[in-house]
């Protein structure tokens, strides 16, 4: 009896410890059925040749070794990779000056610039493509007319049927698109830092610079590592802007991983190998966010 | 309120929890299908191959599943022919379930292995999805259907070749019928009459005829011919419009359905790559063709600047509602000996397996090859698998009435052919892939060819 009650004294208050297991049932089953099982699932049919309809036949690795040698799988990735400067790297840089350059301007001019500048991050994917797609149109579109309008008629070109730009053009639009993400994020870390930190700074005399350097940035550390898992993973999951602004066209220089799973699996009947490029890009991802994540705490 | 809240909020949770874990089962077993579950069990047809059944008068719920679009030619055509069908077989109550074209395919074999799928449903032909469902032995061979309703040729040739397999799936373009062609489709070349009015030219007949029209149009400072490939598959209709006039019908047949070895890289292929450069470098086509949208292009044809457009019938209605009056339409032009010939296919109707009334699905499938819901299909100006008479809808709509003696023409030639695309799962990607860098200049005709060719080849090795 005794024992017990202290037993009891010594857990935390409240209910105990599997009722609370209860609490988190409901969202763990939504997550078992909706994410893990589908994903045990796809890893499993990555050993198999299937064309979704009839028995699948086993072929081991088959499918992995097919994304080595299939140079339009290989391709993909690689894209993906240079995907990362336009929909990770660049909308940190860009979200950061403007976070910063925002948290330093008026109040009242402040809330409406930030609502202008966050504008593009509530639209569709789907609509941010088209309204690229018109601005890179050759003709009539935006950029090119521009380009012409200042006498840089030399630089107008079919932008996204220009076979080495097309994929860095799809990207910019992504980093278009992200950037409002970071800066919104950003923003509010700054929010968060100390006022007598930048009183200090500038008692030292520290300007923009430094003021940014050794105050904001380091203040920033959390915020800038979420920022950079999240985009890393969406510039890899990154589908609606390419297939709706150059199908992985012109020719395949801007075929990404998810648009080759789409097609494999939707478009080709081959199932396995789309399970399995889907497969190595998870494991990539999860290589490298737990890579990131590892050496951030050891920096800490 | 507050000691009750938390109470109120599980027990809502956990029922939508119920809700969602139901419905997620049901979906859940038919996306996440395990490979064990899935090829497991195989529906196997019950239906006699030497006779059709005929039908009785008990009642029947038929259940008929397709992927039109709501209100679309199609959509409409098949409702009215169900209303009709009823009308003729009170006993019959035919139930139309519209569903997205993946979800069809992810839910068929399945519903058809457990007695729920419908009885006629709509296949698209090929390699990805047709095959696959013959070889599993989820759907009935029409053939005695086929005698016993007389279709013999009332479609061309080519369209019961596009819909035929061997029983076991593996060869396609000969062997059984597994469906029954409905709506048609065709590539061919879109005119506007008053730019050749004002250019004092004839609707092109031959290829000589069509290359002064460009210069002509060129002269005046018209877009000869408004294209657009950014979207990668609008290209594959171009080049397949012009080879028409220069492969041979019979290879491109036989090449397509690899029923002989005939090759994509064929002198023939390589000419019509070399004249699709050829109206580049001419200035015939849209300036930067494959950064250019189809529907920037469409756009142009319809805003009358720009003599032709080159592609499927499946954009008639826009070209159509755009031009007006001015709007025509013929086959691609050719050479002066050669038969008018057309890239093309069908809409088409499969029976399932799993049909427990074969005879009233038999009696619906001739309903609907009939000539009475044919010139229905025609009322909603959509082409007819089977040909037609033009004069019933020359004066009702003589932009349509042009594409009806266009496919009529291209029917009595024999001169329908498939798409490339169709030749191998993979080969719609090579092709249109290719035929960009072709179209920017990168690669040659020959190299294009050869990468096509080096798809078939793997293909046909491994099949």
């Amino acid at each position: 009896m005794k024992r017990r009650s202290i037993r009891r004294g010594a857990t935390s208050p409240g209910e105990p410890r599997r009722i609370a297991y209860l609490y988190i049932l409901p969202a763990f089953a939504f997550y078992g059925v909706l994410v893990l099982a589908p994903m045990v699932g796809t890893m499993g049919l990555s050993l198999f040749a299937w064309d979704g309809l009839n028995q699948p036949r086993f072929v081991g690795i088959a499918n992995f070794l097919r994304l080595v040698t299939d140079p339009r799988l290989s391709a993909s990735v690689l894209h993906a990779a240079v995907m990362v400067v336009f929909l990770s790297l660049l909308p940190i840089l860009i979200g950061l000056v403007a976070a910063i350059a925002l948290s330093r301007t008026t109040t009242r001019l402040m809330s409406t610039l930030r609502a202008i500048l966050f504008l593009p991050y509530v639209l569709p994917a789907v609509v941010v493509a088209m309204v690229w797609r018109w601005m890179y149109e050759p003709t009539t579109g935006l950029v090119n007319s521009a380009l012409r309008a200042i006498g840089l008629d030399g630089l107008a070109r079919p932008w996204l049927g220009d076979f080495d730009l097309a994929l860095p053009a799809v990207g910019l639009a992504g980093t278009w698109f992200l950037y409002p993400f970071t800066m919104i994020l950003f923003l509010a870390g700054i929010q968060r830092i100390s006022r007598e930190l930048y009183d200090a700074a500038r008692v030292d005399g520290a300007g923009v610079i430094q003021e940014s350097r050794f105050v904001t940035i380091p203040g920033l550390r959390e915020e800038l590592l979420v920022a950079l898992v999240v985009t890393l993973i969406s510039s890899f999951r990154n589908f609606d802007l390419v297939y709706n602004m150059t199908r992985g066209g012109p020719g395949s220089s801007t075929i990404v991983p998810a648009l080759e799973v789409f097609k494999r699996a939707f478009l080709q009947a081959d199932v396995g190998s789309a399970a399995a490029l889907g497969t190595a890009v998870f494991v990539i991802l999860v290589t490298v966010v737990s890579g990131i994540l590892f050496a951030s705490r050891g920096a800490r | 309120m507050t000691g009750m809240r938390p109470r109120g909020s599980i027990q809502f949770l956990l029922g939508l929890t119920i809700v969602a874990l139901v419905a997620t089962a049901c979906g859940g077993a038919t996306a996440t299908t395990s490979p064990a579950t899935s090829g497991a069990t195989t529906a196997s047809p019950s239906v006699a191959t030497t006779s059709a059944p005929t039908a009785s008068s008990e009642p029947v719920v038929l259940v008929v599943w397709d992927s039109e679009p709501k209100d679309s030619p199609i959509d409409l055509t098949l409702i009215e022919a169900n209303k009709r069908f009823e009308a003729l077989h009170p006993n019959v109550t035919v139930k139309h379930v519209v569903k997205s074209y993946e979800d069809l395919v992810a839910t068929l074999k399945l519903a058809i292995s457990d007695g729920s799928g419908p009885d006629i449903v709509q296949v698209n032909q090929g390699w990805t999805v047709l095959g696959p469902l013959v070889q599993a032995k989820a759907l009935v061979p029409l053939d005695a259907f086929s005698t016993k309703y007389g279709w013999g040729d009332i479609w061309s040739d080519y369209l019961v070749q596009l819909n035929s397999f061997t029983q076991d799936g593996k060869t396609w373009g000969t062997g059984s019928l597994y469906e029954v062609p409905f709506a048609a489709s065709m590539v061919g070349l879109y005119y506007n009459k008053a730019l050749l009015t004002q250019l004092g030219l004839e609707v092109p007949k031959t290829r000589a005829e069509f290359l002064a029209a460009v210069d002509a149009a060129k002269a005046a400072g018209i877009t000869p011919l408004a294209a657009g490939d950014l979207e990668k598959w609008p290209g594959a209709h171009l080049f397949e419009g012009f080879n028409n006039g220069f492969a041979n019908h019979d290879d491109i047949r036989n090449s397509v359905f690899s029923l002989t070895d005939a090759p994509f890289n064929s002198p023939a292929n390589i000419q019509t790559a070399d004249f699709l450069i050829d109206l580049v470098k001419r200035g015939a086509i849209t300036e930067s063709v494959i950064a250019v949208s189809i529907n920037d292009a469409l756009a142009d044809f319809g805003a009358g600047k720009a003599l032709f457009f080159l592609q499927g019938t499946w954009f008639a209605g826009d070209v159509g509602k755009k031009l007006g009056p001015n709007a025509g339409f013929t086959w691609v032009p050719a050479s002066e000996t050669e038969a008018p010939a057309a890239t093309g296919g069908a809409v088409a109707f499969a029976m399932s397996a799993g049909s427990k009334h074969q005879d009233v699905a038999g009696d619906y499938l001739n309903f609907l090859a009939s000539d009475e819901i044919a010139n229905v299909l025609a009322q909603n100006a959509y082409l007819p698998a089977r040909p037609i008479d033009e004069g019933s809808v020359r004066d009702a709509d003589p932009f349509f009435a042009d594409q009806v003696r266009a496919y009529g023409e291209v029917t009595a030639a024999n001169g329908l052919v498939p798409y490339y695309e169709f030749a191998t799962p993979t080969l719609f990607d090579v092709f249109q892939s290719s035929l960009q860098e072709l179209l920017a200049g990168r690669i040659n005709s020959t190299s294009f060819v050869e990468t096509v060719q080096a798809d078939l080849d793997t293909f046909r090795a491994n099949r």
